[in-house]
């Protein structure tokens, strides 16, 4: 079944494992992005190449409109001004507002972008680069 | 917690009128002259995913059968308390900011052959909840 994308937002708790998730004020779309570096072993058994999974990653791109007091952004800029770990979720908390649908994951951010046109709000399009595993949520068997 | 479906129109065309009003200037839709007048207020969707960002579009309109200059300046003083100063709205909003748009200036001739001036200034209004 579709889902709306107001729905799917970006979470932040404050350490790995963490009860309370806090949405991200102010956000205006995220973007969760995975992939899996795929590995050739091609041999003389055919004439089609063939692929071995290796190492697998993601990144984050999530806009927001700035928000100076917001706990989620400042923690978001300590990470890119202190080096900090951020720990987020992307999806649909569920009834007890614990992760229902999404992934959980660790990250730092690699980059801000805070246009500011005239007549316009102040935005932050901000980068993240996910580190180490990543886990769906339902989990997946 | 913001609940997305609540509306800021009522708010901000209460917080323009009572910024607006001032003596010597009707601040209302009667026939009185000079007058100001706060119309056609949108609402558009909004902006962040939680509906507790919105940008609001309305008209403030000065009137006057006086002479042009009249209008211009009822319009120059509109905006001098509007952008100069902080706007009060009741809660559960407060104002992020407002942006002087388009401005239109308009000469008509009434059905009593009168000259009516208007100015009309495009606003728009960011709230937050």
């Amino acid at each position: 079944m579709a889902t709306h994308g107001n729905k799917r937002k970006m979470y932040l708790t404050t350490a790995a494992g963490g009860s309370t998730y806090t949405w991200l004020a102010g956000e205006q779309s995220n973007t969760l992005s995975l992939d899996a570096e795929m590995l050739e072993a091609t041999d003389k058994s055919s004439q089609w190449r063939q692929y071995v999974p290796g190492m697998k990653g993601g990144t984050v791109e999530v806009t927001v409109f700035a928000n100076s007091t917001d706990a989620g952004q400042i923690s978001l800029l300590k990470s890119l001004f202190k080096g900090d770990k951020v720990f987020c979720f992307v999806g649909e908390l569920g009834s007890n507002n614990t992760p229902s649908e999404g992934e959980t994951f660790e990250a730092y951010v690699s980059s801000i972008g805070t246009p500011a046109e005239n007549g316009s709000l102040v935005t932050r399009s901000i980068s993240l680069q996910i580190t180490g595993e990543v886990n769906h949520l339902p989990e997946l068997k | 917690m913001s609940n997305g479906l609540f509306s800021a129109i009522g708010a901000t065309y209460k917080a323009l009128v009572a910024k607006l009003t001032r003596k010597g200037v009707h601040v209302g839709g009667t026939g009185a002259y000079p007058r100001v007048e706060v119309h056609s207020v949108i609402e558009a969707p909004a902006l962040d995913k939680d509906g507790r960002i919105k940008s609001l579009n309305c008209t403030v309109e000065c009137i006057s059968e006086d002479r042009l200059a009249s209008v211009l300046q009822m319009n120059a003083d509109n905006l001098q308390l509007l952008l100069a100063d902080s706007l009060q709205i009741d809660e559960p909003w407060h104002i992020i900011g407002i942006h002087a748009g388009v401005a239109q200036q308009l000469t008509e001739t009434s059905d009593k052959n009168a000259i009516i001036y208007r100015i009309i200034q495009d606003l728009t209004i960011y709230v937050e909840q």
